[in-house]
């Protein structure tokens, strides 16, 4: 198959109609991330802040407000100043809105860093494994298989659970830890196939060394697999961040979207009826792990145009 | 092969069902008879001595000399008429007439000898300076110690220590006792003498208590309304709140947003008929670490208790209540009287919520902000105390914050640092390796010696009450202490009360931030006349290990209410069946059958579907 | 012979994941700081003062903490081949029991949920495969499911069919006031507390089981063989079939794959329907750090996806001809 330039590829995707849909939709989502924060007076835990000389001083607001309510809130000076819960509040009277928006923040940024430790270690791993073959192939294999079979979930259980303290950093160090088999495995049987290709075999009898055919010839036919393995890594890392939240294992000191569902589920928010508490949270997970999955399907029709089904 | 497929998840679900319902047939009991609560371990233990988690083995099986009303600070006689101390070193309690076994055999001083001996040969009391336990007569026995004994732990003695037969237990071996679970074949060695039997254990999901007719208290009491005590297992605050919701629990002491559950279900009563419904008990204390500078200086501790708000941390942080200056809690009013608490605080105290008062104090001990970062420093260096709390303690947590931003006006930064309870918490406040931190451990205690004690005795970092983690060493109270154990005298002990109390507020070792509450509600539909701060006859803590404390008063006194909803009228012999179980789930029970047919349906659309080809 | 070879393959590497990680577990939270009987006891109030050493020896010496660590391994290891798994320190009861009861509920929810959402889920992917128009209206449909997290699924189901309809009961897996047993009362109310959280994992798995089978029909229907048979006359149903049966293929090792993220899923979903199953006692046991049941119910994990892998790759190898005649790993 001819290969084509980077920039080819990078213009067919753009024309591909779910790579579009799928990455308009995340490209909003980052963006909200980003900017939403300008639409509200809150800050990160969903509190009033007003400044008193050099430092910031808390005020509190009324609790479990529908949204789109208008307040009075009394600052701890005692100013009066008039607010809008955009999305409600919580139980703790903190703003749901403020919370989303900085939770949706952290939840993006663990899913990206755990993204790419996996990518990483399984990119490593997975064609080491492939280009050396034998017995050291045997022994990686025998590992990845290893851990396909215990489920992540139980492995992050065990880990969380004994850590006495959890910055979202580390949760994104071992959600990566127990993501990278699949990319591993994918990353080998590529790297398999095109070893014993005519143009690597080619650049061989050519006389180019090992690390320039690794670079120049077997990368850039795995470019592909491994930005949708990343893909894939993202969407998965943020189900797994989110479902680590929620059990209660995870960051202690931000807050994230799985964090503002478990809280919803301990205050009984089904019952009471609090809906603008946990619909939110999840309808952000869910739209972004489905516009992965546009981008994902978008990006297996351009490199594999079988799947093309009209609408290219 | 699909067939086969088809064939083998039928099977194999069937076999689960098979699983789940390995059992006995069932009987239902009858709903107006029987009061549901609810513990978050399944009942799996009946051990009356420890590690027993059924609600009411001791207390309601078994049963002290006395028991204590832990809301109202004092003994209430029980098995024993009454008990005095006939000399400093000699106490004497008198057996009630009639007191018997559930088997019937009379209970006899005998037995009471033999119960606090097998304390002793079990290991799981001490009895300091105890040194002979004499039968004077069937109703009659001494203590007699060597010297005279801390009387108030002796006085909490008279409340743990369960009377039990001896005629049943000299022949079990006492090593052997604590890890015996009571249950199964074990189950014949609990007899009590108390006014219910352990009818059975479920599977480990729920326990069950029923009434002993023949009960001595029936004469001196009143006979007990409910016929059956059920414990479930609700592992969940949240659980909880749906089957209070929906009626399926009728009391319990689990936390939940009971303005809300009040709405949705107006049966649900608490302690008090107002904000905060629940009821106040002992403060939460806001520990220093008294080993570090500057939180070494009195003065400085009394400048951040000052600029403190307890009102604000009420109104936005966990429900509750104000507390005031001491860690006395509001269980101790009577004592607090008699202490005169509120003119000592007049005298020796300082108040809340006075910021100016406090960045006065703070600025007169030299502690300014230089580089103007709004953060005064001491030697130097921005004065951050670290707040070390646990990372599941949601309303701690939420008290923290509130406290941080308090403590941010006057200057004083506060971080928190979150953690899981026993490796970071615990460990950090056992080994003095914390700022400030908060804790009841000190102010859950029937009584003030107790409190007192726990929070300022320090002789040694292994000599010291078991709540001081901050290390307070005052010599002074020691003394003060140590004198007070051991004076049985009301009035002298009144007077050493009042010197703890004055240095309490002189030096400040804690600062109470808030008057913690017990979680306790129930449920008016089926019974009624629950304890409350009108008629505090009982006490609301429903958690095993505390029958003694007022739990077995509280079910004791509850009453039926007389209208039962729309379930038959079922006979007293319970064996009906399947009308009193529906009405329990009731709420939307005519869409019952309607939903669930509509989803069958709808799966079986595509399936049947498929048929065709 | 291939098929020995690939079982014999097949099972060493089950028994040496099995060995890693019960030992792994087992290792970890003694290397770590604390001690599970402090934990206990800070949480009993109320002790007399000097009450709290007594009561720690005392347990210390119940659950055999105060032995070395290789003798509690050799200790654990025997106890596991007497079936016997420890006790809770937090349950206070043998975990065997506790797991034993857990246990069942787990199934019930899962298996169905897995083997039907299969079943259902690829019948349809493959109609999607096929059916043009069908596949541009219900693949959106599909993604769309495949993306919610479980657990969120299963609060919208309990929002909206439990608290605001009341159809269904959402939490618990029986009445409370009824006992587990054979009475028509019992079933009546287990079946009625079953159905949201079953659904809660049906709906959520078909998506994405409609998604691979999709995807590889069209794959299948594109290749030669397809075309041959087309070529030659063949009717659609035989071209179907053969393709259906290609494409199964992958779909069963999915069906391996894809154990564990079920898994994670049960757990979620038991927490919001509170549920009592081996996800409960997993919580619980990791938040306060119940050494014992943890062990005992991870093993149970274990055992299980690595019975369901054994038994799927027996599947596997009789449907694949491929396996039976040589086998080749990749």
């Amino acid at each position: 198959m001819p290969r084509r330039s980077r920039m080819d590829t990078v213009k067919i995707a753009f024309r591909n109609r779910k790579f579009q849909f799928g990455f308009g939709l995340l490209m909003f989502f980052v963006l909200f991330a980003l900017i939403g924060p300008l639409f509200t007076p809150f800050a990160w835990d969903g509190l009033y802040y007003e400044k008193v000389g050099k430092i910031e001083l808390a005020s509190y607001s009324g609790r479990h407000l529908p949204p789109m309510s208008h307040e009075e809130i009394y600052t701890y000076t005692g100013k009066k100043v008039e607010v809008l819960h955009i999305l409600g509040t919580d139980i703790q009277g903190k703003d749901v809105y403020a919370q989303l928006v900085y939770g949706l923040r952290t939840s993006l940024w663990i899913a990206v860093l755990a993204a790419v430790i996996g990518t990483i270690l399984g990119v490593t791993i997975g064609f080491v494994a492939g280009y050396k073959g034998g017995w050291i192939d045997e022994i990686l294999m025998m590992v990845v298989n290893i851990m396909l079979v215990i489920p992540a979930i139980v492995l992050l259980i065990l880990v969380a659970a004994y850590l006495s303290a959890r910055s979202p950093e580390i949760q994104a160090i071992i959600i990566g830890l127990t993501g990278w088999p699949w990319v591993a495995r994918a990353v080998r049987s590529q790297t398999l196939s095109l070893k014993n290709r005519e143009f690597v075999s080619l650049a061989r009898l050519a006389g180019q060394s090992d690390s320039k055919i690794i670079f120049g010839e077997i990368m850039p036919n795995m470019v592909s697999y491994v930005f949708m393995a990343g893909i894939l890594q993202f969407s998965g890392a943020i189900l797994a961040s989110a479902t680590l939240d929620f059990i209660g294992l995870g960051p202690t000191t931000m807050v994230s979207l799985g964090n503002i569902l478990q809280k919803a589920i301990a205050y009984n928010a089904l019952q009471f009826g609090w809906w603008w508490w946990f619909i939110p949270p999840g309808v952000i997970i869910t739209l972004i792990i489905t516009a992965l999955f546009f981008v994902n399907l978008g990006m297996e029709e351009v490199f594999n145009p079988r799947l093309r089904r009209g609408g290219e | 092969m699909r067939k086969v497929l088809a064939f083998g998840i039928v099977a194999l679900f069937l076999a689960s069902l098979f699983g789940a319902g390995l059992g006995m047939a069932a009987e239902t009991l009858p709903r107006n008879e029987t009061i549901y609560t609810a513990n978050s371990a399944p009942p799996t233990n009946a051990n009356p001595f420890s590690g027993g988690n059924i609600i009411g083995i001791d207390g309601l099986v078994f049963e002290p000399l006395f028991m204590l009303n832990f809301m109202q600070s004092k003994l209430v006689p029980w098995l024993a008429a009454e008990g005095k101390w006939i000399d400093s070193t000699t106490y004497q309690v008198k057996l009630r007439d009639g007191v018997k076994w559930q088997d019937g055999k009379p209970l006899t001083a005998e037995d009471v000898k033999f119960s606090f001996e097998l304390y002793q040969k079990m290991g799981l009391k001490k009895y300091e300076g105890l040194r002979e336990i004499k039968v004077v007569d069937d109703k009659t026995v001494q203590f007699l110690f060597s010297g005279a004994p801390n009387v108030w732990v002796w006085n909490q003695n008279l409340f743990t220590t369960l009377i039990v037969p001896k005629h049943i237990f000299e022949n079990l071996d006492p090593n052997k006792i604590k890890t015996m679970t009571f249950l199964g074949d074990e189950k014949k060695y609990l007899v009590g003498s108390g006014a219910y039997k352990l009818k059975e254990v479920v599977q480990q999901q729920k326990s069950i208590l029923e009434r002993n007719d023949d009960w001595w208290g029936n004469k001196y009491f009143k006979k007990p309304a409910a016929k059956y005590i059920v414990q479930l297992y609700v592992s969940s605050n949240d659980q909880a709140v749906n089957m209070f919701i929906k009626g399926d629990l009728d009391v319990g002491t689990y936390y939940m947003d009971i303005v809300s559950a009040k709405q949705k279900n107006p049966n649900i009563v608490s302690w008090l008929d107002k904000y905060p419904y629940f009821p106040p008990v002992v403060p939460v204390v806001l520990y220093f670490n008294t080993e570090r500078p500057p939180m070494n200086q009195p003065a400085f501790r009394r400048a951040i208790a000052m600029a403190i708000n307890p009102y604000q941390i009420v109104n936005q942080g966990p429900i509750s209540d104000v507390p005031d200056q001491t860690p006395l809690g509001a269980i101790m009013g009577p004592w607090k009287d008699k202490i005169g608490v509120k003119k000592l605080i007049d005298q020796y105290g300082w108040k809340y919520g006075d910021v100016a008062k406090a960045n006065q104090i703070l600025d007169q001990l030299g502690l300014k902000d230089t580089n103007g970062d709004g953060i005064r420093e001491y030697n130097g260096k921005d004065i951050v105390l670290k707040f070390y709390t646990c990372a599941g303690c949601s309303d701690w947590i939420q008290a923290g914050e509130i406290i941080a931003n308090q403590l941010k006006a006057v200057g004083i930064k506060v971080e928190i640092e979150k953690g899981d309870w026993t490796n970071f918490f615990m460990a950090h406040l056992n080994s003095g390796d914390f700022d400030l931190a908060l804790h009841w451990a000190g102010t859950f205690k029937p009584d003030p010696y107790s409190v007192y004690y726990a929070l300022m005795y320090y002789k040694s970092k292994d000599d010291k009450g078991a709540a001081n983690f901050g290390n307070y060493h005052n010599d002074k109270a020691n003394e003060l202490l140590d004198k007070l154990a051991h004076t049985p005298v009301e009035s002298e002990q009144i007077n050493y009360l009042k010197e703890l109390t004055k240095i309490w507020l002189e030096d400040v070792p804690a600062v109470p931030v808030y008057m913690g509450t017990l979680f306790y509600e129930a449920n008016q539909a089926y019974w009624k006349n629950w304890p409350n701060e009108k008629n505090p006859y009982g006490v609301p803590i429903f958690w095993p290990g505390f029958g003694t404390w007022g739990t077995a008063l509280a079910l004791l006194g509850v009453e039926s209410t007389a209208t039962p909803t729309q379930t038959t009228t079922t006979t007293s012999g319970g064996e009906t069946t399947t009308t009193s179980g529906s009405s329990t789930t009731t709420s939307g029970g005519g869409g019952g059958i309607c939903g669930p047919a509509l989803i069958v349906a709808l799966a079986a659309i595509p399936l049947l579907m498929r048929k065709r080809r | 012979m291939g098929f020995k070879k690939y079982l014999a393959r097949k099972t060493g590497v089950y028994l040496i994941t099995f060995l890693f990680a019960v030992t792994l577990n087992w290792l970890r939270p003694r290397l770590m700081p604390g001690n599970p009987i402090e934990a206990m006891l800070s949480s009993n109030l109320g002790l007399a003062p000097g009450e709290k050493e007594v009561l720690m020896k005392y347990y210390s010496q119940l659950y055999g903490l105060d032995k070395p660590l290789w003798e509690q391994f050799v200790n654990f290891w025997v106890s596991l081949f007497h079936g016997n798994l420890g006790y809770s320190i937090l349950y206070k009861a043998p975990v065997t029991d506790l797991i034993k009861h857990a246990l069942p509920y787990d199934v019930v929810i899962l298996l169905p949920a897995i083997a039907l959402s299969w079943l259902v889920g690829n019948w349809l992917g493959a109609i999607a495969g096929k059916n043009k128009r069908y596949d541009r209206y219900t693949m959106p449909l599909f993604y769309f499911l495949a993306s919610m997290p479980y657990f969120w699924f299963a609060m919208l189901l309990v929002y909206f069919v439990g608290v605001r309809a009341g159809w269904l009961p959402y939490q618990g897996a029986y009445a409370p006031d009824l006992i587990p047993s054979f009475s028509g009362d019992f079933i009546a109310s287990f079946l009625k507390h079953w159905i949201l959280p079953f659904l809660s994992l049906f709906i959520v798995m078909i998506g994405s089981w409609a998604i691979g089978m999709r995807n590889m029909i069209i794959y299948e229907l594109e290749a030669d063989y397809v075309r041959y048979l087309e070529a030659l006359g063949g009717s659609e149903k035989l071209l179907t079939k053969h393709a259906y049966r290609n494409a199964i293929l992958p779909q069963v090792t999915g069906l391996a794959l894809q154990l564990g993220l079920m898994v994670a899923g049960a757990i979620a979903t038991e927490i919001v329907f509170n549920y009592p199953g081996i996800g409960i006692l997993i919580m619980n046991a990791a938040l306060s750090q119940d050494y014992f049941l943890l062990q005992g119910a991870f093993l149970m994990v274990v055992i299980s996806v690595l019975a369901a892998n054994f038994i799927i790759d027996l599947i596997y190898a009789f449907i694949d001809p491929r396996v039976r005649t040589s086998y080749t790993e990749g």
